[in-house]
């Protein structure tokens, strides 16, 4: 018992990570309104995700266009997530397009960039209109929740899962490619079945991040798959390995095989680490992170997401740690049987 | 050494007239399919498409074709290392020889109109530096995939998926050629590909005396 602390800290932080994953609400924020064509003095909704409308004593609205402030006339609120009102508007603005605030003491203060076009509007940026003064309020909610992103929304959960098999498999293969290393420096047996055992089990991790990868691309970009360099580098990872089994099962003698197969494994490990490092940094990319898209670590994986992405990741690598040590047991047990039969 | 492989390839001048041969038909293939190409896209797609198939049957089989007592021959009376760097030599100039005559061929019957005027030389260049990237991966490819049973399929199979990272470099490269883009802002992924060309070369040094060992 006392060695397999380890699978116990497994068990918990998985569990915590599916049951914090999905419980955690979502920040509140604004959605976006089919009908975003404004006119002076017309009542439009607007739609609210985990808002708090009813509940809060003070609301306010305003619409943000260039250093100008509209405020809103409140005309009505109907429920928690909607709420009518009505702008004053004047006919020249610094720009058609215009951002909506939201702020109230429950929610803190929510954004939502180009809500309303005004396609009446005269453009015109030297006669600045005066708009109404606001105080705004910049406090961000304190409720423990997870960031509100555009696109990204309640699939943010997805991070927990996603991510991880990749920080999974790297590990996984790294430790493929450590032992075919040191067999080609001593060659003995239990290497080789180590390298082989890690391999499928990385693979494994490949396949579950390349299909939690999908169904994220599916909800967010809107496609299955998508031309990525983030994208065609899993999937050469996931053949190469693929390739990696057929070599070895293409070869009778197992000397051989070991040999063979540890020289292709080191040498796809190194072309791949050049492929998922360093080649989607120059290159742009549908990912946080690349290409001019904001990443996680820069302003949006906040405290909460912290505490659940770190423990989910470590998580998953000893989950896949685990699978790895029963696999290499079951394979060292089918050896043992095979060369005693002969 | 590299003269001895050249000469081992003169005896079987069959195999190199026929590579030529393959190449030039999958042109006059594409010739009849196409015609002239104004597309720079398509063009670059086309010729690069050509070029790795030419690779793949040119210095995919290099260890293929050694006949075992010849194997015993090269074990006994020359060391690994030397033996995987004229290897190397040789089949990078066989692939530029090789990318010579596609592209020729190429030129004359599908045309150049998507090239501009300027841009011939960093094409050549990029052409050089990806035939030398395509030959050096091949080469240690091959020489894997001849230690399994499957034979110049398990060049493929290992090959392929192993190749992707230096066609999409050379390819944006071409793509930004053809599109007039300055070679400030081009010449990463030139770098980029050099860069990994010089690992495969390292690598393959490094790891080819484990594979020579029978």
């Amino acid at each position: 018992m006392r060695q397999s602390w380890w699978k116990v800290l497994c068990v918990l932080l998985l569990f915590y990570t599916l049951f914090a994953s999905y419980l955690i609400p979502l920040h509140s924020g604004l959605l976006p309104n089919e009908n975003n064509q404004l006119e002076s003095n017309e009542v439009v909704e607007i739609i609210g995700y985990n808002t708090h409308f009813t509940e809060a004593s003070q609301n306010q609205a305003f619409l943000g266009c260039g250093p100008t402030r509209f405020c809103a006339e409140i005309v009505s609120i109907d429920s928690d997530t909607r709420m009518n009102v009505r702008f004053d508007l004047p006919d020249t603005l610094h720009k058609k397009s215009l951002n909506l605030f939201v702020n109230n003491e429950k929610d803190g203060t929510m954004f939502l960039q180009g809500a309303f076009f005004k396609n009446s509007a005269v453009v015109d940026t030297s006669r600045i209109q005066r708009g109404c003064e606001v105080d705004v309020k910049t406090e961000k909610s304190s409720a423990f929740a997870f960031p509100f992103q555009p696109t990204i929304f309640e699939t943010i959960r997805n991070l927990m899962f996603h991510v991880p098999m990749w920080f999974t498999m790297f590990l996984i293969m790294l430790i493929s490619v450590i032992h075919s290393v040191r067999y080609l420096a001593n060659p003995i047996r239990e290497y080789d079945l180590r390298a082989e055992t890690s391999a499928r089990v990385g693979l494994l991790f490949a396949i579950l991040g390349l299909v939690t990868g999908s169904i994220w691309a599916r909800f967010t970009w809107g496609a299955w798959w998508v031309s990525d360099p983030q994208l065609n580098g899993a999937f050469v990872t996931f053949l190469i390995y693929v390739g990696y089994l057929v070599l070895r099962s293409g070869i009778a003698d197992d000397m051989k095989r070991a040999r063979v197969s540890a020289v292709f494994n080191i040498f796809a490990y190194v072309i791949l680490f050049i492929l998922l490092m360093i080649l989607p940094k120059f290159t742009e990319s549908l990912h946080p992170g690349k290409g001019g898209n904001p990443g996680f670590n820069t302003y949006d994986l906040n405290s909460s997401l912290r505490a659940v992405f770190y423990p989910a990741v470590l998580g998953w690598i000893l989950l896949g740690v685990w699978i790895y040590k029963i696999q290499l047991r079951r394979n060292r047990l089918r050896s043992k049987l095979y060369y005693n039969e002969k | 050494m590299i003269r001895h492989e050249a000469r081992m390839e003169m005896r079987q001048q069959h195999t190199l007239v026929g590579i030529a041969l393959f190449s030039i038909a999958t042109v006059y293939l594409a010739y009849q399919s196409f015609h002239t190409i104004e597309d720079g896209a398509t063009w670059n797609a086309l010729l690069w498409i050509i070029l790795l198939f030419t690779a793949f049957s040119a210095v995919g089989k290099s260890f293929h074709e050694q006949r075992r007592g010849l194997r015993l021959y090269l074990f006994w009376n020359v060391s690994p290392k030397v033996l995987i760097l004229a290897k190397l030599i040789y089949n990078t100039l066989l692939m530029l020889l090789l990318t010579a005559i596609t592209l020729f061929v190429y030129v004359v019957f599908i045309g150049s109109s998507p090239v501009p005027e300027n841009s011939w030389p960093m094409l050549l260049l990029g052409l050089t530096v990806g035939s030398i990237s395509f030959s050096a991966l091949l080469t240690l490819i091959s020489a894997i995939a001849s230690q399994s049973e499957s034979g110049t399929g398990m060049t493929a199979v290992l090959g392929l998926p192993i190749v992707i990272p230096q066609i999409i470099l050379i390819h944006r490269y071409h793509a930004n050629v053809l599109k007039e883009i300055p070679w400030g802002d081009n010449v990463e992924n030139l770098l980029m590909l050099l860069v990994l060309t010089a690992g495969i070369f390292g690598l393959s040094y490094l790891l080819f005396p484990y594979l020579w060992r029978d």
